[in-house]
């Protein structure tokens, strides 16, 4: 009789197919979980995001810059001080998360692994909402303020570091963006030729141009050279080939100028001669332990752009490439932040640091702060007697340039000019000396000018801006 | 418990392990359990809606109706299978429950349908004049199935209300029903009843098998013209599902008359070939092809459902993100054919297993019966292997359509899925099962 055995099959049959459908549930619940749970795509995403209370992001004297407040509409995000949206950066249900939301986003969104059996039952089995911890930067948002009302809505970036420990007291980008309105924004803001988005402190690479001057003239410290040897012509415009032409950043009427007074003046004329009296390896060995190739920057933040300098050299000659190279204008490019911690160290007698953002952090229901570590990355960049002798030149160079009052707080520092492509970038590099014998390194660059009125006002309004320096 | 060719043959010592010595007894604690499966699930929603006490009123109408149900065949059948109430009151609670959640607004209609689903089960399995009729009104029963499937052409309407949404019920102000559901039983009686008229040809087919003699025409052939007729009128209607439904179906009952496997293998080859014509002609076919092959580059679009629906699998992992505290609410007409999701986000893979659990249960009970029935001969042993094969394929072409494994079909998950005809029609099956159950005794 087939009947049993049809029956048995069917059965079969059915069992297989009930057993395939499980195996391949187990598949998306297990095997397949985290392909399909971490689309871009997966509502869920955004529906467990909008339930987080995120972390504050406060700043070295615990102010302040982004909250999340309850309202009818349920969580939202507040940014304070528009001074720092650039680096305090965004986050959106719609667009993610930017700048130091997207750096730290994983403790202001409490993402951290599961601590025990209770820290596991509340998240997964009572399902309450995740709970981020508060940050702590080590930005001085009133120093921030002046130093971004100083740039008065110019293209550029402000960037000021504890000499001592890296601790980043100030990094702003401008244009910036608001990012309380982000949302409504962003279509304007992403086809902005500006590029709001864009951190100039972090990501922008450019010529060092004058800049060179600074190493060349620590060079020439550091090899003994005689810094009261005249060079001839040394206020001529020096020609670069292709229509690039490289003149001191303030005019003089002298012929003759030593290589510190050159470089208090910006002009190029004196260090490309000096280049000449160095051979290839002496300018390599120079340039080695400045590390232009792999800057240092803030971990998490978008990394530098890189820019394809060849395409424009291709036509000069070796001689024109290496007097570029010499001049700054040539295949290296530093970021802002990069040209910062050389600063740094040049007012932490030769030591350069690693920069740090983050200071503290405050868990859930703590009303603690618990300091986190600083970049322990450090290294010997000049010695110490080449660092004392260069700041004592950047002194000397801010002295001769704007003749401040002799109550004005101890500072040295230098303007340079660089051109990077069709623009024009103005420099104010420097530091200033702390009450407790420390100092703050400063970096100011301006996009696309020549005019020297601004950063000249910026320079005199130092003792303004750093006037609650820690 | 290994399932042996003993235990399917005789699955009385094996139910009786599991039901127990005294299996009535131990009915109510299977349904105890249910009950408390239920207030769990309930209970946990209610933490989501702490002010809605209507939620409440679909568990007393289940209380009521499985007590009544287990009181009602105690007395007037009371050597019924008790694991085929408790099966069916344990997945219609759990349907309760999910449509609770998933969809509020419905939820008092379920209760309803539920009642008056609990009811005609009741009736079904307690006058036996049911299976005679069934058997002997067996071409009037398909006449009238089919008037009122064809009457949805023309008075055909879709409870949602869009315009271009099949239009496979028939209304009457705001009751809805869907013809096909009654279909299916009344589809699978008129198979049965015809193949066991048929069942002394398949015999001598059998014995003279060395003869190479093929199905005639004779044998096959009113059923192939009822089924075509069927085929017609669903496709017409786009409704895909039902119509896979009912060739599976067919093709299974054949099997189990004639004992040929060529029957069902040309069966799936005729499946692919009208799959293949269905893609080419109709765009609903094509759309459900498509994205079964390759969702992910629609996944906002066309294939969202899908989509949304393995990631609702993902979402609940093992143990689920809780009664109430998922997001299944992504998946469109989650609460319908998209149920089986819900539950797996929400009750996580053990949930997952505890349904596919009960449907092997209601397999095996279901095959045990037809295997075993004493009495009504060959009608009673196909009409219980027919009906369980009906419950089963669907559930199985839903599941497997939720997870990708087969092309979406749009039909219920029995017992579970938001609707009323699919519930009454579940529970008729039911009692057609019950009643046959005590037969097997």
């Amino acid at each position: 009789m087939h009947y049993a055995r049809t029956i048995r099959h069917i059965l079969a049959g059915t069992l297989i197919g009930l057993a395939l459908v499980g195996l391949s549930a187990t598949y998306w619940a297990l095997a397949g979980r985290d392909s399909l749970l971490l689309r871009e795509d997966n509502p869920r995403i955004i529906e467990a995001q909008r339930d987080i209370l995120r972390g504050g992001i406060y700043d070295r004297e615990a102010r302040p810059l982004a909250e999340t407040a309850k309202s009818d509409a349920g969580l939202a995000r507040r940014y304070s001080h528009p001074s720092t949206y650039s680096i305090a950066g965004y986050y959106s249900l719609r667009y993610g998360v930017g700048g130091a939301e997207s750096a730290f986003d994983a403790f202001l969104s409490g993402a951290r692994p599961l601590a025990n059996i209770a820290d596991y039952f509340k998240r997964n089995i009572l399902k309450q909402p995740q709970v981020g911890s508060d940050i702590m930067l080590t930005l001085d948002v009133e120093i921030q303020a002046r130093l971004v009302r100083a740039l008065d809505g110019a293209a550029g970036t402000a960037i000021v570091l504890d000499a001592r420990n890296g601790a980043v007291l100030t990094l702003a980008s401008q244009p910036s963006f608001n990012p309380n309105t982000l949302d409504e924004d962003w279509s304007v803001l992403i086809e902005a030729p500006g590029q709001p988005f864009f951190n100039r402190a972090l990501q922008g690479n450019y010529q060092l141009g004058g800049n060179m001057n600074l190493v060349s003239l620590a060079q020439a410290i550091a090899s003994g050279f005689d810094l009261s040897w005249r060079f001839t012509d040394a206020a001529d415009p020096v020609d670069l080939g292709a229509g690039m032409l490289a003149a001191c950043v303030f005019d003089q009427d002298v012929t003759e100028l030593t290589l510190d007074q050159a470089f208090a003046f910006g002009c190029p004329s004196a260090f490309a001669s000096y280049r000449q009296t160095e051979s290839a390896v002496a300018y390599a060995d120079m340039l080695a332990p400045y590390a232009f190739h792999a800057p240092l920057t803030l971990a998490g933040f978008p990394q530098p752009e890189l820019i394809n300098l060849a395409a424009d050299v291709d036509d000069l000659s070796p001689a024109v490439l290496e007097l570029r190279n010499a001049l700054g204008q040539g295949d290296l490019t530093t970021t802002p932040l990069h040209l910062a911690t050389i600063i740094a160290a040049i007012a932490n007698d030769g030591i350069v640091i690693g920069p740090t953002l983050l200071s503290g952090l405050r868990p859930p229901a703590s009303d603690q702060w618990q300091p986190q570590p600083l970049n322990s990355a450090r290294r010997r960049l000049l010695d110490a007697e080449t660092a004392q002798s260069l700041q004592l030149e950047m002194r000397d160079a801010w002295t001769s340039l704007l003749a401040p009052p002799a109550d004005a707080p101890p500072i040295g520092a230098y303007i340079a000019k660089s051109y990077s492509g069709d623009e024009t970038q103005l420099w104010l590099n420097g530091f200033i000396e702390t009450d407790d014998d420390g100092a703050l390194a400063f970096v100011i660059l301006l996009e696309d000018t020549d005019d020297l009125s601004q950063i000249l006002s910026i320079g005199r309004d130092l003792s303004d801006i750093f006037a609650s320096r820690p | 418990m290994t399932l042996t060719r003993t235990d399917v043959e005789n699955p009385l010592p094996l139910a009786r392990a599991i039901v127990g010595s005294r299996g009535r007894g131990n009915v109510w604690l299977l349904l105890l359990l249910a009950g408390v499966f239920m207030f769990a699930g309930l209970a946990s929603i209610s933490l989501t809606r702490p002010s809605d006490a209507d939620l409440w009123a679909g568990f007393a109408v289940w209380i009521v109706s499985a007590l009544g149900a287990a009181l009602v065949l105690k007395w007037r059948l009371p050597s019924h299978d008790p694991l085929l109430l408790a099966l069916s009151m344990f997945l219609s609670g759990w349907g309760l429950v999910a449509i609770e959640r998933l969809a509020p607004a419905f939820a008092d209609r379920q209760a309803l349908w539920l009642v008056i689903s609990v009811l005609t089960m009741l009736a079904i399995s307690v006058f036996p004049q049911v299976l005679r009729w069934l058997r002997g009104y067996r071409y009037s029963l398909l006449a009238a199935a089919l008037l009122l499937l064809s009457a949805t052409i023309v008075l055909g309407r879709n409870p949602s209300g869009f315009e271009f949404a099949p239009r496979l019920w028939l209304g009457i102000g705001a009751f809805y029903f869907q013809p096909s559901e009654i279909m299916k039983v009344i589809l699978v009686a008129f198979m049965a009843s015809y193949l066991a008229e048929q069942s002394a040809a398949f015999r001598a087919r059998d014995e003279h098998r060395t003869g190479g003699a093929g199905l005639s025409l004779r044998l096959i052939g009113p059923i192939v013209l009822m089924w075509l007729l069927s085929m017609v009128i669903l496709v017409w209607q786009r409704d895909l599902g039902t119509a896979m439904l009912f060739f599976i179906v067919f093709l299974l009952l054949l099997y189990l008359s004639s004992g040929d496997p060529r029957l069902v293998f040309s069966g799936a080859l005729l499946v692919l070939a009208a799959g293949a014509v269905a893609y080419q002609l109709f765009d609903v076919v094509q759309l459900r092809v498509d994205i079964w092959l390759n969702p992910w580059p629609e996944a906002d679009g066309r294939a969202y459902q899908i989509v949304q629906s393995l990631m609702a699998f993902g979402a609940g992992g093992i143990a689920g993100a809780g009664v109430g505290l998922g997001s299944p609410g992504y998946i469109p007409v989650v609460h319908s054919d998209f149920v089986f999701a819900a539950i797996a986000e929400e009750w996580g893979l053990l949930g997952v297993i505890a349904i596919l659990s009960s449907f092997g249960v209601l397999a095996w009970r279901g095959l045990a019966i037809a295997l075993t029935t004493q009495m009504g001969g060959a009608f009673h042993r196909l009409l219980a292997a027919g009906l369980t094969m009906t419950l089963l394929v669907q559930a199985l072409m839903i599941m497997a359509g939720v997870l990708k494994l087969l092309p979406l079909t749009g039909v219920t998950l029995p017992f579970i899925s938001y609707g009323g005809s699919s519930l009454f029609a579940c529970h008729i099956m039911m009692g057609l099962l019950l009643r046959l159950s005590s037969g097997a005794r």
